[in-house]
């Protein structure tokens, strides 16, 4: 039984013969068109999931340049390292001056700590202490011994510079 | 009439915000839910904007649908609408009640029903309500019963209840 005839049934119980023409008489009224518009307004669920959604973008592309700049500096250390075991003045003193925009690793500022003690060129020796002392790399007062010992002729300028820590040569 | 479950299906659907299954309920539901609305005493003009406030509070609060009974759904919408209305304009509600002279009325052309009208409108207003209700919603008894917050059998007893004082009224002396 639909609902129309259940309630049918109990017009009838109620009204008699009198049921029909009154529900036939108690006429329905059109309704007007709909006036009002249904917009989907993006629910605070979406934005929340968008926002998260970015942020993961973030963290792994911030993730993703960080590794590059690693791997970029890895290989700059590598190309530095290679320069400075090449017995050239030039190459040693373009590696040292490449110096200047790289952080100097374990590794490296062995290498560099090398080419003063080896080098036979004042240029680079001098060249290599600054590098150290611009990092702060030439901490060590054995090192620095050694350092002073092995270029006595600019000694007296070096001297100055070492003990000073933060002057540049 | 019958509440077909189409409508919980487009209900369901604008829950999700599709808004042309909105649309598609209010041709299926307008015509019921505006005559419910006008047989309870509102004037053409604040049914239809009762019908569009029914609309806008159901597309409004969608995600509160439990997913079956869109039409008594609507329809509880619909009676808060008026309730409120009602509240705010008891005055003019009363005098409507007691006019129904309006023009709108001048043009039922049947004597019968113009006497229908003005004995619902005499009617008091839980019986009124309810046999509305079993004429126009296309709502089962216990979906009437689900709308005025009441048992089953209250509905029917208010049922027949209006519709025996209906009779009465309009029955010739």
């Amino acid at each position: 039984m639909t609902s129309e005839q259940e309630n049918k049934a109990l017009w009838q119980q109620s009204l008699g013969q009198d049921a029909e023409p009154m529900w036939e008489e108690m006429a329905l009224h059109q309704a007007p068109p709909p006036r009002v518009q249904f917009e989907t307004v993006a629910s605070p669920t979406w934005w929340r999931r968008g926002a998260v959604a970015a942020a993961l973008l973030a963290l792994l592309l911030g993730g993703w340049t960080m590794q590059l700049q690693d791997q970029l500096e890895s290989t700059r250390s590598d190309y530095i390292g290679a320069l400075l075991r090449v017995d050239s003045s030039a190459a040693q003193l373009t590696a040292l001056s490449m110096l200047r925009e790289q952080p100097l690793t374990g590794a490296l500022t062995e290498q560099v700590t090398q080419v003063v003690l080896t080098s036979r060129d004042p240029n680079v020796q001098l060249a290599a202490i600054d590098a150290l002392l611009a990092q702060h790399a030439l901490a060590d007062e054995d090192l620095e011994s050694k350092v002073l010992a092995q270029i006595k002729h600019n000694q007296g300028f070096i001297r100055t510079s070492v003990r000073a820590r933060d002057t540049r040569i | 009439m019958s509440v077909v479950p189409q409508e919980d299906y487009l209900m369901q659907r604008a829950a999700r915000g599709d808004a042309t299954s909105m649309e598609r309920l209010y041709a299926l539901t307008a015509t019921p839910l505006f005559s419910y609305l006008r047989k309870l005493g509102a004037l053409h003009a604040d049914a239809d904007d009762l019908l569009q406030t029914t609309f806008l509070n159901a597309w409004r609060s969608r995600q509160s649908f439990r997913g079956e009974g869109a039409r008594p759904w609507l329809f509880t919408i619909a009676r808060n609408a008026w309730l409120s209305h009602a509240g705010r304009n008891k005055a003019a509600t009363e005098s409507n009640d007691a006019g129904m002279e309006t023009a709108e009325n001048a043009l039922i052309a049947n004597e019968l029903s113009q006497a229908l009208e003005r004995a619902l409108q005499r009617l008091p207003e839980d019986t009124r309500e309810a046999v509305v209700l079993s004429r126009v919603s296309g709502l089962g008894i216990s979906q009437i019963a689900q709308v005025l917050g009441i048992t089953e059998g209250n509905t029917r007893v208010r049922i027949h209840r209006g519709l025996q004082q209906l009779k009465k009224e309009v029955e010739p002396s």
